[in-house]
């Protein structure tokens, strides 16, 4: 995942020669806090709860419906991180900042789950092939 | 200065876990003149695996989980499962047997004592086939019933096991139904199996495999001849009945299921000195982010 983010801040920073390309992806990185936050939580619950609904949390399907409602928080406020960072960081108007954060996640987050899901979803995909 | 109290609570979180949560050493039973060893035969690993732990830390928290022996079972791959074979070596164990769980489009299958990948893009009794080639054992996993149309029964027939007891039963009674009716009234081994992939705890359901003398052939020669018994959380028993009658009788593996306190205040002041800790990083950071 970190290699995906990596790849996705220098395509939407390529042409952005403000600072260097090592030290604006440290400053992005820095900006994952709010997800570090969100794993802390979440491995507090983990130490806490009966490991039968800890295992459920990630096999029963309204468990992790209820873990992504949870994140929806987190998405929110590292959103606005990243905003800020594009927009105070690189320089960027608050409408090109925008547009910057979205071209990043479309590219990271897209290339992520095609990684897992290509990863599970080969046996599937034969015999949808008919193989 | 900010950052001091942080790797103080750090410090004492790793020292208080590390004194306050030693694995146990146990030693082994005997039962019946078998040597009775409690072993996962379905975990998963951190590399391309979809398991949290890497394999040298499945090995560590097998040993703390107080298991005998176990198998990585990464999905549709071998790799991962004897790097964790290597380390299990270097550790000083508990001991790793290579696995796979062959995950086709229509069963997923254990297998267990393999050395080489068994394709999923196959019938499931060409998959067993090809388990049995290399020595190994096959078992049938988490067979509830969307899983059943696959299992035919030139498959059936030359399974070794099936898993009977699995987390998935504690979630849905009819999970545990359904494998119970796949089990019963077949010559199949009873296996019980974590299916750990980092949630939940290694070992959570487990086999105790009745084997003669040491050493993984002698484990693999147990499953196939169904020597193991396995118990549910209600303590319902199954598996050979001669070997489920002398496990009962005895009482001392269920006492060893147990796993050892870590609820007291002791463990959750340490716990939560290293929460604390962590927190305290994300918000004040490591001395690498001031430049």
């Amino acid at each position: 995942m970190p290699l995906f983010e990596t790849a996705s801040l220098f395509l939407v920073c390529a042409r952005h020669r403000r600072l260097p390309f090592s030290r604006a992806l440290d400053l992005f990185f820095a900006g994952r806090g709010v997800w570090a936050l969100a794993l802390v939580a979440f491995g507090t619950a983990a130490a806490f709860a009966d490991p039968i609904h800890v295992y459920a949390w990630g096999a029963h399907g309204r468990a992790e419906i209820g873990i992504g409602v949870l994140l929806v928080p987190v998405l929110a406020w590292s959103a606005y991180v990243d905003l800020c960072f594009f927009h105070v960081v690189l320089g960027r108007r608050r409408g090109p900042a925008a547009a910057t954060l979205v071209a990043q996640r479309a590219v990271a987050w897209t290339a992520q789950a095609a990684y897992f899901v290509a990863l599970a979803s080969a046996p599937y995909v034969a015999r949808l092939l008919g193989r | 200065m900010t950052r001091l109290p942080s790797f103080a609570l750090l410090v004492l979180a790793a020292a208080a876990g590390t004194v306050l949560d030693r694995p146990r050493s146990l030693p082994p039973i005997e039962i019946g003149g078998y040597r009775v060893l409690a072993a996962d035969f379905h975990v998963h690993s951190g590399v391309f695996s979809a398991g949290a732990l890497a394999p040298w830390d499945l090995v560590l928290e097998a040993r703390r989980q107080g298991l005998d022996v176990f198998a990585i079972t990464p999905h549709n791959q071998v790799g991962p499962a004897r790097l964790g074979r290597w380390a299990s070596r270097l550790l000083g164990g508990p001991p790793v047997l290579v696995g796979e769980e062959v995950r086709a489009s229509g069963y997923h299958l254990i297998a267990v004592g393999i050395e080489r990948r068994v394709s999923w893009d196959q019938p499931a009794a060409a998959a067993i086939d090809d388990v049995h080639g290399q020595g190994g054992v096959a078992i049938a996993a988490h067979p509830v019933a969307m899983y059943w149309p696959a299992w035919d029964e030139a498959a059936i027939a030359k399974l070794d096991g099936s898993e009977v007891v699995h987390p998935s039963a504690y979630l849905r009674a009819s999970a545990g139904i359904q494998m119970a009716r796949f089990w019963v009234g077949r010559p199949l081994t009873a296996v019980g199996s974590s299916d750990y992939h980092g949630l939940g705890r290694l070992g959570l359901c487990r086999t105790y495999v009745f084997a003669r003398g040491e050493g993984e052939a002698a484990i693999l020669d147990a499953l196939r001849d169904r020597r193991t018994v396995v118990r549910d959380r209600d303590g319902r028993l199954y598996g050979r009945p001669d070997l489920v009658g002398l496990a009962a009788a005895d009482g001392r593996l269920w006492a060893r299921e147990a796993p050892p306190e870590r609820s007291g205040m002791a463990f959750a002041t340490a716990r939560l000195a290293g929460i604390a800790a962590l927190v305290g990083f994300v918000v004040f950071g490591l001395p690498s982010d001031r430049r």
